[in-house]
């Protein structure tokens, strides 16, 4: 009838291109539902001129950033040591100990040459460590999606050149952190050769976020958290693409201990249930299973905001991709996990690329259109805004507790 | 004296009547005497009204009637990025030219339904509202060869007041031409041609912008071009309003249609006075209404996000339901029309929507079948639901009562679409179900109150066609046993005495006329 042509909108297209990614690291640690208590702290115990706050004697010199949140619960402990030395990387250790210490040989950690690093970061006591992993973000992807497919090239050398997340100048994290508030910013923009213009007004961050209670995010996407987790939002924002069509993916590794029974999964878990993130139907999580008892988990919702006002009408897609089994030389050479395992063989590694924008969100050439009829800024604006959002600790059948269906249908 | 009889007698022409020697019983039914003679082309089955096959050309110019309207309206569609680039506006000025004709359609096509009730007329209405379509698109046209986007957006506003009322005047030549007849079945091709006029537009206009920006180069003056294309659809839909007002005239002539007219006017204030039928029919207008459109306004995502679809299947899924109603909802009107039962097919369409509604909440199945079949009783739906209207609301406010029907359906949808879209942004897509299904429960409340209001009344809107023809035959049986009882009344004092005094060559009195007592005789005049 006449009247149902009313209802027949307009697809709209945003102008934006936006990219969220959701991810979790979670560490399931046997069933009490206690909260932990959490605290947060910048560069412990470092005395060396390297890691003071306020040294920067040259303002292009990069700030040696370690974070350690430590989630004490009655009769375990919970690590999260953040740091941009070297490749941006959080290091996840459970302890059966409540007493349990982070211990930072800072001297070899900033000092030593020829990647001597390893052993500069230990736990005590250390025959309590009952799990540790890493994960590290390795590298960021541009790629010209000329047919506007959002599919990754198969071959690496189809990519511009990637962003090197080791070779990056951070800014100091002390002036963004919030120790009651548990957050902190880690920012920077790239050094490398030719690609520092590209910075000009634009910057890679982390933000990090711990918990003393457990609740929702009060920002999209809503994850949930608990006192066992940290989330993080990752974010490009205003870094000039190289093609006119770019669109960009981020390298995530992840690397533990090769024991007994452990294996990491990549896992899908769908709900009919999008009402903490509209639009969004999907769960991925990188589970890692150590024994009967514990599992760890980075989590991410594919879903990523253009603009720094989240909301449904700037989220797009974030495409999550197969997981590879990358060797050994392929963990970077500067990454504290490094300072940490000891032997590198002995490790399993993951990685995968998430990449962000979905076929025909037309972001581009929408844009394309604006920047020809003379705005220049256009595409200043284009990835503005790629987040990123881990947490860790999980229990055991949080999701049944919570009451939300999940679908089957795993990958 | 009796040759004042015979010079009584011998006045009379050869008409049947004068006397005793004719059959007091009238043969009135099947009698062509008082008929116009056809001739020529009018004669065949193709012109003249009283044949389907001449029903059935009408129906062409009925359907043909809103094309250019429907047309038009997607024009800005069609044309999206090609307007926005030539004329320098963001999306949100863009969709003000959607804004300017559904937000005054709230109000206009009410009066629009009601003028021509009370004031145009079907004929002259159609013609008015015909031309204004055509002045809307041609404003529109000139506004984008000038440059002038405020002028566009004038001219939507002025293709507004006209396109729905357009719809209306529709909807009520189709019930003038087809009341009792196959009007289900014209309903539902009335909106596989509002789709087919979509269609036709979405794939047509873009490709004419190129081709003329083959001569022109691109901007405005070419999109102006453009759309002087679209004027020309509305020019098609205003000859066949022409026509289909000469027809309707010839036709109301030779088949008498207005000698059952009561003369009566419609007053405004009569929508008050519409039975409660036609309240929980607008209810069930709105509620089903705003659980489809709305919902396909927001699908493309939903499809994308919650079943893993690429863009293009997601949009393929998303428009199936206008796809099938296209195809679909002339056989399903042809169905209801064979078997009468609307409520039931009413109630039907609401319990399979809301199926469909539920598998796209609750569930993961592939969304071509929920959305397959939704289309399907979407289909069924209107051309069950639309013409209800005509059996319980007179012809001379029928005009009224689908502008009502359209302007509360209008608002509906324009309402429940931004509350939608707030919905989904606040709570996503499984609310937003909810949301609906709550909609449709309404809808379907609404459709057993109407079953038992009906039923409690005799049942008349969900008669089977059999029982609606059994009635009919029922009753035209008893209005000629009716009449022949009127035709065997006795004569009167008056004419017995009359007939007495011719016989015995008495003269009649003065004022007595036999070619009067002929009419008295037949109850004419009575």
């Amino acid at each position: 009838m006449a009247a149902s042509r009313q209802a027949r909108g307009v697809y709209e297209c945003w102008p934006m291109f936006s990219l969220a990614l959701f991810v979790f690291i979670s560490l399931v640690v046997g069933n009490e539902t206690f909260s932990r208590q959490v605290s947060m702290h910048y560069n412990p115990g470092c005395n060396i001129t390297e890691c003071q706050s306020f040294p920067p004697s040259n303002n292009n010199d990069t700030h040696n950033n370690l974070v350690h949140v430590l989630a004490r619960g009655h009769r375990d402990s919970l690590h999260y040591v953040w740091s941009t030395i070297g490749a941006p990387t959080v290091l996840v250790v459970h302890t059966t100990s409540k007493d349990s210490e982070l211990r930072v040989d800072w001297e070899r950690l900033l000092r030593a040459t020829n990647r001597s690093i390893s052993g500069a970061i230990t736990f005590e006591p250390s025959n309590a460590v009952d799990f540790s992993m890493a994960v590290i973000f390795n590298k960021i992807w541009e790629y010209e999606d000329l047919h506007d497919k959002s599919e990754l090239p198969e071959d690496d050398a189809e990519m511009f050149e990637p962003y090197d997340l080791a070779k990056m100048r951070w800014d100091d994290f002390n002036m963004t952190m919030n120790a009651t508030g548990l957050t902190g910013n880690f920012t920077g923009a790239t050094t490398q050769q030719d690609m520092e213009s590209l910075f000009q007004n634009g910057s890679i961050s982390f933000k990090i976020h711990a918990f003393k209670t457990d609740d929702r995010s009060t920002d999209l996407p809503h994850l949930q958290y608990t006192s066992n987790q940290t989330q993080f939002d990752f974010t490009i924002d205003s870094v000039e693409p190289r093609g006119n069509m770019s669109r960009y993916a981020m390298e995530v590794m992840l690397i533990t201990e090769d024991k007994r029974g452990t294996h990491v999964d990549l896992k899908k878990l769908q709900s009919i249930d999008d009402e903490y993130t509209p639009g969004v139907f999907e769960l991925f999580e990188l589970t890692t299973t150590h024994g009967a008892q514990t599992d760890s988990y980075v989590q991410w919702k594919p879903v990523c905001y253009t603009k720094h006002t989240r909301s449904m009408a700037v989220a797009t897609p974030a495409k999550t991709h197969k997981l590879k089994e990358p060797d050994t030389a392929s963990i970077p050479g500067d990454t504290i996990a490094r300072a940490y395992f000891t032997n590198l063989d002995r490790l399993q590694r993951k990685a995968l690329n998430v990449s962000f924008g979905l076929t025909g969100d037309g972001t581009y050439v929408a844009s394309n259109f604006t920047s020809w009829t003379g705005d220049p800024r256009g595409h200043h604006h284009v990835w503005r805004g790629v987040h990123l959002l881990q947490a860790e600790g999980r229990r055991k059948g949080r999701e049944g507790n919570e009451g939300r269906v999940y679908q089957g249908k795993r990958k | 004296m009796e040759s004042s009889y015979w010079r009584v007698t011998q006045k009379l022409p050869k008409m049947a009547e004068p006397d005793e020697k004719s059959p007091l019983v009238a043969r009135r039914r099947n009698s062509s005497e008082d008929d116009e003679e056809l001739t020529g082309c009018g004669a065949s089955a193709a012109c003249d009204p009283r044949r389907t096959l001449h029903r059935f050309l009408v129906l062409w110019l009925i359907c043909f009637l809103s094309f250019g309207s429907y047309f038009c309206y997607d024009n800005p569609a069609a044309l999206q990025s090609q307007i926005k680039r030539d004329m320098h506006v963001n999306t949100g000025s863009f969709m003000t030219l959607y804004a300017w004709y559904s937000w005054p359609n709230v109000v206009l096509c009410f009066f629009g339904g009601f003028l021509l009730d009370r004031v145009f007329g079907i004929r002259l209405g159609t013609i008015i509202f015909s031309l204004f379509v055509l002045a809307g698109q041609c404003v529109f046209a000139v506004g984008a060869q000038l440059n002038l986007f405020w002028l566009m957006e004038a001219g939507r506003f002025v293709f507004g007041i006209g396109g729905e009322s357009l719809a209306v005047a529709q909807n009520t030549y189709a019930v003038t031409w087809f009341r009792g007849k196959e009007l289900n079945m014209v309903f539902g091709l009335q909106l596989s041609f509002s789709r087919v006029g979509s269609t036709v537009n979405m794939n047509v206009m873009s490709p004419v912008y190129q081709w003329i920006s083959g001569y022109v180069g691109e901007g405005y003056l070419t999109l102006g071009y453009a759309l002087w294309v679209g004027a020309g659809t509305c020019v098609l839909s205003l000859l066949c309003g022409l026509l289909l007002g000469y027809y309707d005239k010839r036709a109301a002539r030779i088949l008498k249609r207005d000698a059952g007219k009561t003369g009566e006017v419609i007053r405004i204030t009569d929508v008050k006075d519409f039975p409660a039928t036609f309240w929980l029919i607008t209810v069930i207008c709105v509620a089903y209404y705003v659980a489809v459109f709305p919902f396909i306004g927001l699908g493309l995502v939903f499809f994308e996000e919650k079943f893993d679809l690429d863009p293009t299947s997601a949009n393929a899924v998303n428009s199936l339901v206008y796809i099938i109603s296209a195809g679909a909802s002339p056989v399903l009107g042809f169905l209801v029309d064979r078997t009468g039962k609307n409520v039931f097919w009413v109630i039907l369409a609401i319990l399979v929507t809301l199926a469909c509604h539920m598998m796209l909440a609750f569930t993961f199945w592939n969304p071509y079948i929920a959305m397959s079949i939704m289309g399907v009783s979407y289909s069924l739906l209107a051309c069950a639901l639309w013409p209800i209207v005509a059996f319980i609301i007179p012809e001379n406010q029928l005009g009224t009562a689908y502008g009502f029907m359209q302007s509360i359906q209008n608002l509906g949808l324009a309402v429940i679409s931004i509350v939608a879209g707030s919905i989904v942004d606040q709570k996503g897509y499984l609310l937003l179900e909810v949301f609906f299904l709550a909609w449709l429960c309404l809808a379907l409340i609404a459709g057993v109150v109407l079953y038992l209001v009906d039923a409690v009344r005799g049942g008349a809107l969900n008669m089977s066609t059999w029982e609606r023809d059994a009635q009919e035959e029922a009753e035209e049986k008893a209005k000629a046993e009716q009449d022949e009882r009127v035709r065997f009344k006795p004569r009167s004092a008056f004419a017995l005495r009359n007939r007495f005094y011719s016989r015995i060559g008495a003269k009649l009195p003065d004022h007595f006329d036999i070619h009067t007592s002929s009419f008295f005789r037949r109850g004419v005049t009575q």
